[in-house]
């Protein structure tokens, strides 16, 4: 199968991933001066600006958790998926130079993106309990069942970067495109807003719809649970939501293979 | 199963897009609008043509051609980062490739970050890189700077740091692309040893270059491709000699008309009628005509076909309308038997061009064949000279 030989690809070539991660991190962190700051710079940035407006104008329902935490907890998530699409979308194109000269796995540098923005996240994370703290709520042990949720959205993005970086080859001008897309798409992801609020409205069928067609909805919706409630995911949803990140992974790894060997001619 | 440093290639094709067609949406749109209008026309260009070669473990083969010959996209194919479009290449074991190396190298890290990060996008595991580090560092002359950022390097340095890392891979085949037209003479000369030293290891060599003189003192067997079509394949020594002679056809044709002095003919015999040979007598008669009287420098120069001589001779004389004949002697003519072609331009007193730098005859050159250089060894000239030798203990 497919994903077999993926999986088997992404091993023999771990050495190479872990390389390409790390110059890609400390390429990033030597430049910019408050190094690793950056990586929660942003999120907390969104916090605030979030808190702003949308606590404030908009009155989201939180279900007795702070604003600030509510969305916070999925913001983690969101903010690796939203720069797995832009940079592992672009990794193929950013290297086509490289590409064209050495004959290294080619998927290695989406892999590697991908990594890249997971350890990014990771750092993220570490201004949550800050968060926690200051909005005065608790930190919960239930954050380890994100582990398996982790496992659903590496897999979503990388098919998802897999899949568009091949495409951006042959098509760059939809690059433009990218940032508009993420940004809407985040707006169709509960982030600002919650599912539950929504939940006591709809029936459980388009729950579950929207669990398959959007992914990242269970992923983020998971994130919060654990992190703001201390709960478990649902894990329904989310394994509707893993069957779908493997289909796009299979996809995006099939398509980046079909288009793979044409990267050389138009770099 | 092939052994290892092994290489068939059967029956390549290669074609790119000539139309002018880009990798955008919008062009994609415009395309499909054509289609709809039943206009199906892509353009393609063929860049590589029927071309199949073998090549054995440990044995040398080289490219040669014009620019656009193909040489390059067949490397690529080589190395695994191009494909054929039709055809089967296979090539056994690991490949190294040296085709314009600098672009793996990472401008905001270090030197030193720079050498892991490059050893390992060539397949190499961080403790072979660790191992070889200080070699490499040695063979790229970089000690002081490894911890500086590769940006703030000059550009031979970056181009250094990436030969010697490709340099240590210790590959089965190793594809080499004009790499040493960058870099000092020192450089070259170390790439070259070290080109070297990996083929008495027992790595298969697969180059490409202009500078036919390294070719032949790198490869036992060459191929000339030109406009993607093997021309000649064989010993480099005579593939090169075909080649030399088509770079020479072509010159002819360049000559340019407006040009005062005229060359009506030319002979070249040992100076009593019959061929010249190796070491012997030879004489070189040249007929010259111009339309006023013109004190003039007549040059000639013996070449293996390309504008480049292996040695020149000239003549201080005044050319007239009716025309003069200039007859040279040479005792000792100091070339190997093979094809060699005299080339001639004509100067007058001011230093200015009178008539073009172009070969004027052709001849043949019977009897001692020109000594093989051990590989590796980069001859300039080649010229035989006589030698004796005296041993005592």
């Amino acid at each position: 199968m497919r994903l077999g030989h993926f999986l088997r690809m992404a091993w023999r070539s771990r050495g190479l991933v872990a390389t390409l991660t790390e110059r890609e991190l400390r390429a990033r962190y030597k430049q910019a001066f408050l190094g690793a700051a950056w990586a929660f710079a942003a999120p907390l940035g969104y916090v605030v600006v979030f808190s702003l407006f949308f606590d404030r104008a908009a009155k989201i329902e939180t279900f007795g958790v702070s604003y600030p935490v509510f969305t916070y907890a999925a913001l983690i998530p969101w903010g690796f998926f939203a720069q797995t699409v832009s940079r592992g979308a672009m990794s193929v194109v950013d290297n086509l130079v490289l590409l064209n000269k050495v004959a290294a796995p080619r998927e290695t540098f989406v892999l590697s993106a991908n990594t890249t923005a997971l350890i990014d996240m990771l750092v993220s994370a570490i201004a949550f309990p800050v968060v926690v703290l200051v909005s005065g709520e608790h930190f919960y042990l239930a954050t380890l069942t994100l582990l398996p949720v982790l496992a659903v959205q590496f897999a979503f993005a990388l098919g998802l970067a897999l899949l568009l970086s091949a495409l951006l080859v042959y098509l760059r001008d939809v690059r433009h495109l990218l940032p508009l897309l993420t940004q809407l798409l985040m707006f169709a992801t509960p982030v600002v807003w919650g599912l539950a609020a929504v939940r006591q409205r709809t029936s459980d069928g388009v729950i579950r719809l929207y669990a398959i067609l959007n992914p990242m909805s269970s992923v983020c919706e998971s994130y919060r649970r654990a992190l703001a409630y201390g709960r478990a995911p649902e894990w329904e949803l989310l394994g509707l939501s893993a069957a779908t990140a493997t289909v796009v992974l299979m996809a995006g790894y099939w398509v980046f293979k079909k288009l793979e060997p044409g990267f050389a001619d138009v770099a | 199963m092939l052994p290892d440093g092994s290489v068939t290639a059967s029956r390549i094709w290669k074609r790119f897009r000539s139309d002018r067609h880009r990798n955008l949406l919008r062009d994609e749109f415009a395309r499909i609008s054509h289609r709809l209008r039943g206009d199906t026309s892509t353009m393609w260009r063929w860049a590589v043509q029927d071309v199949s070669f073998e090549v054995k473990p440990g044995s040398s083969l080289a490219l040669i051609g014009a620019n656009g010959s193909g040489k390059s996209t067949m490397l690529k194919m080589l190395a695994g980062v191009m494909f054929p479009t039709y055809g089967s290449l296979e090539a056994t074991g690991r490949i190294g490739a040296l085709i314009e190396v600098r672009a793996g190298i990472h401008p905001d890290l270090t030197g030193r970050e720079n050498i892991f990060m490059f050893g390992s996008l060539l397949g190499l595991k961080r403790a072979d890189v660790r191992r070889r580090f200080d070699q490499i560092v040695e063979f790229a002359d970089l000690t002081e700077a490894i911890d500086r950022q590769v940006k703030f390097y000059s550009s031979g340095m970056g181009m250094r740091l990436a030969f010697a890392v490709a340099a240590f891979l210790e590959p089965d085949i190793l594809v080499v692309d004009e790499v040493l037209a960058v870099g000092d003479a020192t450089f070259q000369q170390r790439c070259l040893d070290r080109m070297r030293e990996v083929m008495a290891s027992g790595t298969t060599l697969l180059y490409v270059s202009h500078d036919l003189a390294t070719v032949e003192a790198m490869c036992n067997d060459a191929i000339w491709l030109d406009r993607g079509c093997v021309r000649a394949s064989g010993p480099t020594r005579e593939v090169i000699s075909q080649y030399r002679r088509s770079v020479e056809e072509s010159a002819k044709l360049h000559r340019e008309n407006a040009e005062v002095v005229t060359v009506d003919t030319v002979h070249i015999d040992d100076g009593s009628g019959r061929p010249v040979r190796s070491n012997g007598p030879a004489a070189i008669s040249v007929r010259l005509r111009a339309p006023d009287r013109l004190a003039a420098r007549v040059v000639l120069g013996i070449s293996e076909g390309s504008a480049s001589p292996v040695f020149v001779i000239e003549h201080e004389c005044e050319v007239t309308p009716e025309g003069l004949q200039v007859e040279c002697r040479i005792e000792h003519l100091p070339l190997p038997a093979g094809d060699f072609a005299v080339w001639c331009t004509v100067l007058d007193e001011s230093g200015r061009v009178a008539r073009a730098w172009t070969p004027v005859a052709d001849f043949s050159v019977e009897g001692i064949h020109l000594l093989q250089a051990p590989t590796g060894i980069v001859r300039l000239s080649p010229v035989v000279v006589d030698s004796s030798w005296h041993q005592t203990l």
